[in-house]
């Protein structure tokens, strides 16, 4: 089957998501498509696959022109997408999720047992470890992947869309995944690949697709092209060298945090077992591991937000296990959270009372329990402009802003809490790249002030390149602690896995000089 | 008070049990078309109240009790529309909307009560529904009584139940009701129309409720009285959270209900020495107990998440 | 460009709720014609009950001191993102504390003021209290506070209506109330001629507090914060949970003072039909007024004036005064349908002046 995209073109409100798009897909290929957040991957996607209209352009299929108004339309067609958040009802099995919408009269019946037998047959056929009685809630994320992948698959799928696939994967699982694509594309079948990871990129695909703020910036063939080439297309210049810099000839060192034994009840019966670790000043210490193997309750429980089962928490040598958040934040923690549309941020209010949100209790901004609403939209002007944060005004709600915006705002507040220590979860999740540049640097320049920060995130390269030390966490351990500069993204990866523990690096090493690229 | 208890007659508090039972089973699993897609059920009370206005006026007016039930549900219908349009069409609160429609409900038959029947002296009456009893199966001993000697809205209830559990479990379209419920987003990526499937589960709820109204004025009693619904339809919206979502937990609870409601009003009737209205407070304490217990309970995820389309993305 | 974006904001802001009011008396004008009334003389009827005359005014004023006292209760709930339907409970709660505290308190021959504001200080615990538990249920259990606050009302009610037929009925035993409370403990007239009582001028007076408190201090900012992004303020520090029970104890602080001030100003004696459903339709009240305190003052009395004016007109015209049920209802449908339009045209608004 051959997919051809031909002038595709919507906008949302004044925003050109994509401008005359044209590309096609031939039989067994992989097509990656590149581009940072924002330059249109997800939109185009939304739209082959029929989940948005386009403004105009049309898509043809084996040289006929399709119509495709709804996810209906394209499944109809032989068109498949594995979404980035996971299409599934997690309270429901493997089987009941594949045959959803299979459904082809209003009255048709269901024999589960004769389905799940099915099932288990498609699933030997194509050597998936699944069983189709299972509920999909309880699987862990890679074979949740491989269910969206059979779903489509048992969907007639001809034409298979990825997006961001790599983004919850382990090194160990992606290399499965890669595994999968090939057997795929051997089969007849066609991949979309949608990334904004160069290696994976230049590994998988065939082909390569650039976008950039909406419109096509280059096509290349993978064999033919660098990674510096690839970058220079994707954001329009070359990536800034990270100054990692500062020397540390004689500091005086000393512990900022230190968990010891920690014992923390996550959601959905996970929880994290006697983690210990300690935090210095001048360092960033990375949290590195696929999501969802406690490092979310790990957060919560340093900054108050989760009840510590045992174990305890010392922050500047004292102590402040199960502490309230207010409490702790006194003492020294400043938090950027994982998500700030949930919360980081009160998207129905003004940047003025986002930025005060943690010391709208303290002068200036308030007295005796009284505000004082002219300090707070001073110190929000302030804000917004040492943060270069683009609003039209410190009164405009904050959900009215970038995400790349949002995000200062939240950066800035934190930091500006002048903090001991500073968490930052997936500080650049879905960001533009100079939004990334940005907080990169925002970090860096706390760390040589002396502080210790905490950096939380899934994407391997941001923490390589940024971190003194790294920790890895699976399921709820420690399974490594060790020098950023050292450690091969393999051995990470083995340590990601639970496979190998390492635990050479567990203080900091007195001098260090470093320059790198992300 | 023990004695008072001893001397109850089992089977005629079974009896009663059940036909207690019945507007609660209605609304609950009338509730349930609309919760297990993931829209809350909380207007259930005010479907309730119109329904039984509407079917006592219905069947005053034409003298046909089956008049009465069309127009309950007629009035269901209506009055979940604006529900559907209002919750499911524009992601209004529901608690919000249900309350407005409640006030509604209120000013609504007061008035209208007032205006049609106020004027003459007498209680306005008509002839309620009358027990139908199954040859044969109504002679077995004890069951025969509590079973098979219900009015036609008794039968047509224990059908509905086993109805909806046949629904959900063994039809494909039941499995994408519940994926709705679940996960409205995943349903539309498999190309399910969810907004049509929610807005068909709260005018299925309206019919339901509606009929839990009706049952209320023209089969358990032959009048309507303002406010008869008195909390009904929040009890029920209860038992569907305690039930955790499923037809067979919300029918358990409601007959749980229905055997408070029953020893409660036998003890009133046998002049059990407590004062009346601590006696009526049972099933409003029953309930704030129920909720304490089952607290917010295991739900759809997708529950109460308003899902606006695509189009509006 | 922003100030002419911000004065259309104001401009939808205010014709949004005239829009409602003028929508709703259509529709039930309509209705009133169904039922074979004659719609205009209803509402000329509906008006002189409520603007008629010195005395009509007066009442009209006496009663919207309970939808004020109750709206703005109903508005910091909701500002805290709790939905507070129970105030009928709790402005019985606090009638009963009114009741049982003068009960106790007539025999001390303590001057007026001193009584009064002992009296009503324990109609505003009472009611706070009470409505504490579905703030507690909703936040140690996250039930449901609709339901519970429902469940709360229809048990305290009965409770008073157990009371007010045993423990604290009158002497005579004859009638279903309490004794008439002693002179010393009736709220002042304020108005010469009429019997206006001192009730407004605490409802005003609370109005104005809630919207300082709201507005200009940091309980406020809490109350907000917590109401808008439950997580966000647990994460800036603020417990959620705390916020959830204290706005709780304030509504229902406010709905049982109401209650002790309609004991003490109108009836002077504690009887279950006291109410007509204040609790219920001050959730309309509150809406109304897009939950700013200030602007609940007006809708209150709107709402008074409805009550007021449907109680005359169905004397003098005979249309059920349950038409003032009605018109409150469809006020409260019609808020509620346009504020999706109201979003909508703000966002298109602000759409075309980036």
């Amino acid at each position: 089957m051959k997919l051809e995209v031909n002038g595709i073109s919507k906008s949302y409100g004044n925003v050109k998501a994509n401008q005359k798009i044209s590309f096609q897909l031939n039989q067994g290929e992989v097509l990656a498509v590149l581009g940072e957040n924002g330059a249109g991957k997800t939109t185009l996607m939304r739209i082959i696959y029929g989940l948005e209209v386009a403004d105009e352009g049309s898509i043809s299929i084996d040289g006929k022109q399709v119509q495709i108004n709804s996810p209906k339309d394209s499944i109809k067609l032989g068109i498949g997408m594995v979404h980035q958040h996971f299409m599934l009802a997690e309270n429901l099995t493997v089987a009941e999720n594949m045959i959803l919408g299979t459904r082809e009269k209003l009255t048709e019946l269901i024999n589960m047992k004769k389905v799940n037998e099915h099932i288990k047959e498609i699933f030997a056929e194509y050597h998936m470890p699944l069983d189709p009685e299972q509920v999909v809630g309880s699987l862990p994320v890679g074979l949740q992947q491989r269910v969206e992948i059979m779903k489509a698959l048992y969907k007639g799928a001809q034409i298979l869309v990825l997006d961001e696939p790599t983004a919850v994967l382990t090194p160990m699982e992606i290399r499965e995944l890669f595994q999968i694509i090939k057997e795929l594309t051997k089969n007849g079948k066609s991949v979309i690949f949608i990334s904004h990871k160069l290696d994976e990129v230049m590994e998988v695909s065939d082909r390569i697709l650039v976008l950039r703020q909406g419109k096509v910036v280059g096509e290349v063939k993978t064999k033919d092209t660098t990674k510096t080439e690839l970058i220079k297309m994707m954001i329009g210049r070359e990536l800034r060298a990270l100054n990692k810099g500062l020397e540390f000839g004689s500091l005086n060192r000393k512990v900022l945090l230190s968990v010891d034994k920690l014992c923390v009840k996550g959601s959905g019966g996970k929880c994290i077992r006697d983690v210990s670790f300690q935090l210095w000043n001048y360092e960033i210490l990375g949290i590195a591991g696929v999501d969802g193997n406690g490092q979310t309750e790990l957060v919560e429980a340093i900054t108050g937000l989760r009840k510590v089962e045992s174990g305890d928490i010392f922050i500047n040598n004292q102590k402040s296990t199960n502490f309230s958040v207010r409490k702790i934040r006194k003492m020294g923690i400043a938090h950027i959270p994982e998500d700030r549309r949930a919360r980081g941020l009160i998207l129905t209010q003004d940047l003025v009372n986002n930025y005060i949100l943690e010391n709208h209790d303290s002068f200036p901004f308030s007295k005796g329990k009284v505000l004082r609403k002219k300090a707070a939209i001073e110190y929000a002007q302030r804000l917004n402009q040492d943060y270069q944060v683009i609003a039209d005004s410190v009164f405009v709600k904050a959900e009215t802003l970038s995400g790349g915006n949002q995000q200062k705002v939240v950066v800035a507040r934190e930091i500006e809490q002048q903090p001991d220590i500073l968490i930052a979860v997936k500080p650049t999740r879905g960001v533009d790249v100079g939004a990334i540049e940005y907080i990169h640097s925002c970090i860096l320049n706390e760390r040589s002030k002396g502080k210790g920060i905490l950096l939380v995130s899934s994407e391997l390269d941001e923490i390589m390149a940024l971190s003194d030390r790294i920790l890895v966490m699976y399921n709820g351990e420690i399974t490594g602690c060790v020098w950023a500069d050292e450690v091969t993204e393999e051995d990470l990866g083995a340590m990601m896995t639970g496979v190998k523990k390492d635990f050479s690096a567990i203080r900091p090493k007195e001098i260090f000089k470093h320059e790198t690229v992300i | 008070m023990l004695d008072t208890l001893m001397s109850i007659d089992l089977t005629s508090l079974m009896q009663s049990t059940i036909r207690l039972a019945v507007p609660f089973i209605l609304a609950a699993i009338g509730g349930l078309f609309s919760d297990t897609a993931g829209i809350s059920s909380i207007e259930l009370e005010a479907v309730i109240l119109i329904g039984a206005f509407a079917a006592f006026a219905g069947a005053y007016y034409s003298g046909s009790l089956y008049v009465g039930l069309l127009c309950a549900v007629i009035a269901g219908i209506l009055l979940n529309t604006i529900y559907a349009y209002m919750v499911v069409g524009t992601g209004a609160s529901a608690p919000l909307v249900a309350t407005t429609l409640m006030l509604l409900a209120i000013g609504l038959t007061n008035f209208f009560n007032r205006a049609l029947f106020g004027v003459s002296i007498e209680v306005v009456r008509v002839k309620s529904m009358q027990a139908i009893s199954i040859p044969l199966l109504h002679n077995i001993p004890f069951f025969g009584k509590v079973l098979f000697e219900q009015n036609i809205l008794g039968y047509f209830t224990f059908l509905l139940v086993l109805a909806q559990w046949f629904f959900l479990k063994k039809t494909a379209l039941g499995l994408e009701w519940r994926a709705v419920g679940e996960n409205p987003v995943a349903a539309d990526t498999a190309g399910i129309p969810v907004r049509r499937y929610r807005a068909i589960g709260v005018l299925l709820t309206g019919i339901f409720a509606a009929l839990a109204g009706a049952y209320l004025s023209i089969a358990a009693s032959n009048i309507f009285i303002e406010k008869m619904s008195a909390e009904k339809g929040y009890a029920a919206f209860a038992i569907i959270i305690l039930g955790k979502y499923t037809p067979g937990g919300a029918l358990l609870g409601c007959l749980l209900y229905g055997f408070a409601d029953a020893l409660q009003l036998n003890l009133q009737a046998m002049g059990a020495d407590v004062p009346n209205q601590f006696l009526l407070m049972l099933p409003y304490v029953f309930t704030l107990i129920v909720l304490f217990v089952s607290g917010k309970g295991r739900r759809p995820s997708g529950h109460g998440k308003f899902f606006a389309g695509r189009s509006h993305r | 460009m922003r100030q002419s974006y911000r004065f259309i904001e104001l401009t939808i802001k205010i014709a949004m709720p005239i829009m409602a009011i003028i929508s709703a008396f259509l529709l039930c004008g309509l209705m009133l014609a169904a039922a074979g009334y004659d719609t205009l003389e209803a509402y000329k009827a509906i008006w002189m009950g409520a603007f008629g005359s010195k005395t009509s005014i007066a009442l009209m004023l006496n009663k919207s001191a309970p939808f004020i006292l109750l709206g703005v209760g109903v508005a910091i709930a909701f500002r805290g993102s709790s939905f507070n339907i129970g105030a009928e409970g709790q402005f019985f709660a606090g009638a009963l504390g009114c009741a049982l505290s003068e009960g106790i308190l007539r025999n001390f021959n303590l001057p007026p003021w001193l009584l009064i504001t002992l009296i009503l200080f324990s109609s505003l615990v009472f009611g706070g209290v009470y409505g504490a538990i579905p703030g507690y249920l909703k936040a140690k259990r996250g039930s449901s506070e609709v339901v519970t606050s429902i469940m709360l009302s229809s048990v305290m009610i009965l409770f008073v209506g157990y009371m007010v037929n045993g423990p604290i009925q009158e002497p005579n035993k004859l009638y279903s109330e309490t004794q008439e409370i002693v002179e010393a403990a009736r709220l002042p007239y304020i108005w010469e001629g009429t019997r206006l009582h001192a009730g407004i001028l605490f409802a005003i007076v609370f109005a104005l507090i809630i919207y300082f408190i709201l507005e200009k201090t940091t309980f406020g900012y809490k109350i907000k914060a917590a109401g808008q992004n439950r997580l966000a303020a647990e994460y800036g520090g603020i417990n959620p949970n705390f916020i959830t029970v204290s706005t709780f104890i304030i509504s229902g602080a406010l709905s049982g003072l109401a209650g002790g001030i309609e004991v003490l100003g109108v009836s002077w004696k504690l009887y279950l039909s006291i109410s007509p459903g204040y609790g219920y339709n001050a959730i309309a009240v509150a809406l109304l007024a897009q939950l700013n305190p200030l602007v609940i003052i007006l809708s209150g009395l709107l709402f008074g004036a409805l009550n007021a004016g449907c109680n005359q007109m169905s004397r003098m015209i005979g249309v059920p005064a349950a038409l003032s049920a009605l018109l409150q209802a469809l006020v409260l449908l019609f808020v509620i349908a346009y504020m999706p339009l109201q979003s909508k045209i703000e966002k298109r608004l602000m759409r075309e002046s980036l």
